[in-house]
């Protein structure tokens, strides 16, 4: 079955559900390498690399699934704690998802020839995992459509005595025939320690409790031949099954009758399974020992068939009449005469011996204590469906639409009013309008949510792409991502993918020192990179803040003259953080050594256009020297949703982002102070700003007093906001004040629940205005 | 005829979907894992489940060993991989009836389910 006998949905939908598994696998591995004891973490991983590959195979993506599968073969290694993965390996793995990217990119653009890994790395990975890359070669051919053969000599079953003697070849089924090798060694296993637990008969106090393990292990061994159809076999151990039934009720005479026929049943079997190995098998004549253990187990056996506590299951074999030698002279060279009876090893094969049960305990055990990691993959079916984008976006050309006619709608309503005499009319007309005004505005935010999704989108690549240049350059770098469950317009993820990664390649190569000079600066050899996202009023801020060496006014400036971007005079008048923007301009770049990282003058001024002109955002930058240089972008959100406290003065309310509230007191009297003409807040031993919302927003409502204070945090800073009443809280979605001069720090509007309007304080201007209100006093 | 897909893959499912569709069965309810499938047999009550083994939550193995403590007779076919045939009489000691290695044609699985149906009703 190739690619095209699928549903190019089935395609389809392989692409966007591996994709996102592979994308996560990428996080996921880059985390492992730090906590690499994590098994739930790595079990993660190697599910996900499983998936991949098993719905791959289906597909008949050969490359991809060689790939895949020595990647996979390396992880197992890894779980079953067979290595331990250290930066060489994660190297490897690593590796291996860049492969599969390229492969899925391929096949997303259409491409059915996929390409092959490196032979090296595909036999690195194996070797891994401890197997010789031929051993391990994936079995992708899914052409091959296994035949079914005919069951030669199946006739054999009816009568077994008939073609006693008779060697018959087995014929199994090819997908039966590919475990013959499990079989065997599975039936090996089952008797021997059915041998051992047979030795345990004797003892009459423990009887009841070897009878129950005895019972278990044939009922296991009649479902396994059972299933692979050896009806010669499963005639035997049903028996050896019946007759471990009910010991406990026979005379010590009795079980030792059962002991011997079950000792003589195991060896039989072990004969048998050993010859199953080869797909043949011998027919002996067992009638007489299945009913001799029948009638043991049931206390019926009568004396004259009673053999000797001594006797060995060779010699009862030849009572019994099952050995080739009816007449007592069993065949030398049968292993299943030997009284001492081992079943040999496992056929030699490079698969590893078969360990059922530690493996399975420690399955069990894992599956006892709730997983945490499992959890967090649980997703319940269903609960999200994948909707086409172009669909999303016509769905919002509608909605545009909509919102015109309802303007229309409700302009009419006005001229109804206005020129009808039907009092009923209008009022119907009004209600209609300002219920189709509600419902068009909740569909309109409904719509936008929609596509709205979280920056971890973008986030979850970076931690790979520091993890590379740290390697590459030899530093130490530790990223730190925080709000990534912000989250923003669908176009704003794509437009903010390239800058990011920019600016984060400009903090590692050039603002993070090498461990040697951080150490000599007094700093940490491992340099931090934050990468901070949050809404703040109608904007979202993206911040990269570095502890590294910081810009130097200096070498911009001179540069900046030297460019012509500037003069040596006006150069001198120039805030630092005017001189700072110098690198933004095309071609700027003070780097001394040009590496393959960045450095070359290409790249910032590209960021700032995309940000800028796409995004209709800003960047700043600040940077102290020795202590590292923040980035700022800040991006306009055109919608956006978020929780707000709603507070008020008098008449008017404001909303207040929720997440810039660090708490709200009402304070005592001893909690005011000020300094100079600036008032000021005592909290727990450390003094804040203090300002009026009355104040700010010159309000005139003189009488109504401000008994509580909201604490605003922002950029480390707190500040108190002084309000009249706390309403609640609620969410809010903000219109844009385009065209709207603003008094004091507002960043937009927004409709409140019982249909008033509602200003949005601007949190940044608001601390920016209490630190210049201290400033000038100070 | 009511058949059950257990496995976490929504690919997977599809696949298997199409080709069940193409052998004529149309009655499928899907579970993402065995607790998911757990969840749903009562009301589904399937006359087949074709299970994954490798999956999140619960695994095929302990799922097959929780349905067959209360369910002795329905069939349960496990869907392998290459790598985890060697663990497959595990799963028929814990109850399964047949298995089917990924990746599997309509064929072989139609085959498989023809075979399993007829061992169970003989």
């Amino acid at each position: 079955m190739s690619i095209s006998d699928f549903d190019p949905e089935i395609l389809q939908d392989f692409l966007t559900e591996s994709g996102e598994l592979l994308e996560q696998l990428e996080s996921d591995l880059v985390s492992i390498e730090a906590t690499p004891d994590d098994l739930d973490l790595v079990n993660q991983i190697f599910r996900a690399l499983h998936t991949i590959k098993g719905s791959a195979s289906f597909l008949a993506l050969t490359n991809l699934v060689e790939i895949a599968h020595a990647a996979e073969t390396a992880l197992n290694a890894a779980r079953t704690g067979a290595i331990s993965l250290g930066p060489p390996e994660m190297d490897l793995l690593l590796a291996a998802v860049d492969v599969l990217k390229v492969q899925f990119e391929q096949l997303g653009a259409g491409e059915v020839e996929l390409e092959k890994a490196d032979d090296r790395l595909v036999a690195d990975l194996t070797n891994l995992g401890g197997q010789s890359p031929d051993g391990a070669a994936p079995h992708a051919d899914p052409d091959a459509t296994p035949g079914t053969p005919t069951e030669i000599g199946s006739d054999a079953g009816d009568d077994p005595e008939a073609d006693a003697g008779c060697e018959r070849v087995i014929e199994l089924d090819p997908a039966k025939a590919d475990l013959v090798e499990h079989l065997v060694s599975d039936v090996q296993q089952s008797i021997s320690q059915m041998q051992m637990q047979l030795e345990r008969l004797n003892d009459s106090g423990t009887r009841s409790a070897t009878g129950t393990a005895l019972s278990e292990l044939a009922e296991d061994l009649v479902k396994t031949l059972d299933f692979f159809e050896i009806d010669e076999c499963v005639r035997i151990a049903s028996a050896l099954e019946r007759a471990f039934e009910g010991l406990d009720s026979l005379s010590e005479d009795q079980v030792v009758q059962v002991r011997h026929r079950a000792l003589a049943a195991c060896s039989v079997l072990g004969e048998q399974a050993n010859e199953l190995s080869d797909m043949r098998l011998t027919v002996r004549p067992t009638g007489t020992l299945i009913e001799r253990l029948g009638l043991a187990s049931n206390g019926d056996l009568p004396a004259q068939q009673f053999l000797a506590p001594d006797t060995d299951p060779r010699s009862v074999l030849a009572f019994d009449g099952v050995s080739a030698g009816a007449q007592g002279v069993p065949p030398a060279e049968s292993p299943a005469s030997d009284p001492d009876f081992n079943p040999p090893p496992a056929p030699a094969t490079d698969s590893p011996s078969p360990e059922p049960k530690p493996e399975l305990a420690r399955k069990q055990a894992a599956n006892a204590k709730p997983d945490p990691t499992a959890k967090r993959a649980q997703v319940p079916l269903e609960q999200t469906i994948r909707v086409e984008v172009g669909r999303l976006e016509s769905l919002m050309n509608l909605v545009g639409e909509l919102v015109l006619q309802k303007n229309r709608v409700g302009a009419l309503a006005d001229e109804v009013a206005t020129d009808s005499r039907n009092a009923d009319l209008i009022e119907q007309m009004e209600v209609t309008a300002s219920t189709l005004d509600r419902v068009t505005g909740d569909i309109q935010v409904a719509v936008m949510r929609t596509r709205m999704q979280p920056l971890d989108k973008l986030f979850g690549k970076y931690p790979r792409l520091i993890r590379d240049l740290a390697t590459k350059t030899g530093k130490q770098i530790q990223l730190v991502i925080e709000g990534g469950d912000t989250e923003v317009d669908k176009s704003v993820i794509e437009e903010l993918g390239d800058p990011l990664v920019h600016l984060l390649r400009n903090s590692a190569d050039h603002g993070i020192e090498m461990p040697g000079a951080r150490a000599d600066a007094g700093k940490d050899p491992k340099g931090t990179i934050r990468l901070v996202a949050g809404h703040e009023g109608s904007h979202v801020c993206l911040r990269i803040i570095d502890d590294g060496k910081g810009l130097n006014r200096e070498v911009i400036g001179r540069k900046a003259v030297q460019n012509g971007l500037c003069s040596e005079e006006q150069l001198a008048t120039l805030a630092d953080e005017e001189v700072f923007r110098f690198i933004l301009e095309a071609g700027f770049s003070t780097a001394d050594q040009v590496s393959d990282l960045s450095g070359r003058g290409v790249g910032m001024d590209v960021v700032r256009t995309n940000i800028e002109r796409n995004l209709k955002g800003s960047l700043t930058i600040e940077s102290e020297p020795g202590a590292g240089t923040t980035l700022t972008i800040t991006i306009p959100l055109t919608v956006a949703i978020m929780p707000a406290m709603m507070v008020a003065v008098g008449e008017d309310t404001f909303a207040i982002p929720l997440t810039n509230i660090t708490e709200i007191v009402r304070p005592t009297p001893d909690m005011f102070s000020s300094i100079g003409d600036s008032p000021m807040i005592h909290l727990r031993g450390q003094v804040h700003p203090l300002m009026s919302a009355r104040e700010i927003f010159d309000l005139a409502d003189e009488n109504d007093p401000e008994p509580f204070v909201v604490v605003i945090g922002f950029n480390q800073k707190l500040v108190g906001l002084r309000v009249s009443r706390v309403i609640g809280q609620q969410e809010i979605v903000i219109k844009p004040l385009d065209g709207v001069r603003r008094e004091g720090p507002i960043s937009g509007a927004t409709v409140r629940n019982d249909g008033g309007v509602s200003l949005i304080v601007d949190i940044a201007e608001l601390v920016r205005l209490s630190r210049s209100q201290h400033n000038t006093v100070a | 005829m009511r058949i059950m897909l257990i496995d976490d893959s929504k690919t997977m499912r599809n696949i298997q979907k199409s080709v069940l569709k193409q052998l004529g069965y149309t009655e499928i309810e899907e579970a993402c894992d065995g607790q998911d499938a757990l969840s749903k047999v009562a009301a589904f009550n399937p006359d087949l489940c074709l299970v994954d083994w490798n999956m999140p939550v619960m695994d095929g193995l302990t799922f097959v060993k929780t349905f067959r403590q209360k369910d002795k007779s329905t069939p349960l076919i496990m869907v392998t991989t290459e790598a985890e045939k060697s663990r497959v009489i595990e799963a028929i000691k814990a109850g399964v009836n047949n298995y089917v290695v990924k990746p599997f044609t309509p064929d072989l699985l139609s085959e498989r389910i023809t075979e399993t149906l007829a061992k169970v009703s003989a």
